[in-house]
């Protein structure tokens, strides 16, 4: 099924459990927002160039521009704030598993990257999600960050509940 | 300070006399349309503003505002009686609706 999910879900609960210990601070938030974002956006590009089918294929651009649009709001608050992104286990996590979860799904072809694909996404937002609410908005010190991470909450929602019809459609 | 409410009040008041018809605004964000639901009546104007980070459309059949980039807006005049539902084609979890009394 979706090896990626364990390893993306593993990543972030390790993170949750720092939390608890230390939670990370704005320059590690920063590098986490900025990982899990290109995570997508290439996700998404690979997706771009192997469907065939046009609601994935549509999905997927969108997941390109509008994580694109959050990664350059969220590096241009950091050079504002001269913040910058530490990177730390969680970020490097999400970018390696990110990575195995490309190597795998271009082993795939038709509906069976389809659904890989897109099952994948709706873990990754899901898991985002709890991220985000438990993690990374309770964590972030500066306001405006923390503000712009509330603002991009309801995207990943929208996301997310865009996959899952999506996810209903190829059953 | 007078004159600035005075020209104001007077603008207000005018404006609607000199259009004919009301001016509703719908506000694009947080991947929402606010209101959802907006009541209008045959002539009056929409606009929608987009203050969200992401590009979003407004669309139905027969309306079709094309990509709405971050910070602009979009004006439709409502030619028709009828109501209708819209919704953003890009992030179609996003909807809307036009009530025409």
């Amino acid at each position: 099924m979706n090896k990626s999910a364990p390893l993306l879900l593993s990543a972030l609960l390790a993170l949750s459990a720092t939390a608890h210990a230390a939670g990370p601070n704005d320059a590690q938030i920063a590098a986490i927002v900025v990982a899990a974002n290109a995570v997508d956006i290439d996700a998404g590009k690979q997706a771009e160039t192997k469907t065939q089918n046009k609601d994935v294929r549509a999905f997927a651009q969108r997941m390109v521009a509008d994580h694109a649009g959050v990664n350059q709001q969220a590096v241009a608050l950091v050079q504002k704030l001269h913040v910058t992104p530490e990177d730390n286990d969680t970020s490097k996590s999400l970018t390696k598993d990110g990575a195995a979860t490309r190597t795998r799904l271009a082993a795939l072809s038709g509906k069976a990257f389809d659904k890989a694909y897109v099952d994948n996404e709706v873990t990754y937002h899901e898991t985002v999600l709890g991220a985000l609410d438990k993690t990374l908005i309770p964590n972030a010190s500066n306001a405006e960050l923390k503000a712009l991470l509330v603002k991009v909450r309801p995207a990943f929602v929208a996301h997310l509940e865009h996959a899952k019809h999506i996810q209903a459609e190829l059953k | 300070m007078k004159t600035a409410f005075a020209t104001l009040f007077a603008a207000l008041c005018t404006l609607p006399l000199m259009a004919g018809a009301a001016e509703h605004h719908v506000v694009i964000d947080g991947m929402k349309f606010t209101p959802q639901v907006v009541q209008v009546k045959k002539g009056d104007t929409i606009v929608w503003e987009n203050r969200d980070m992401f590009v979003h459309n407004v669309t139905a059949a027969g309306v079709k505002s094309g990509d709405l980039q971050p910070g602009t807006t979009w004006r439709w005049a409502v030619p028709a009686t009828m109501s209708f539902d819209y919704l953003c084609t890009l992030h179609p979890v996003m909807k809307g609706r036009v009530e025409v009394k």
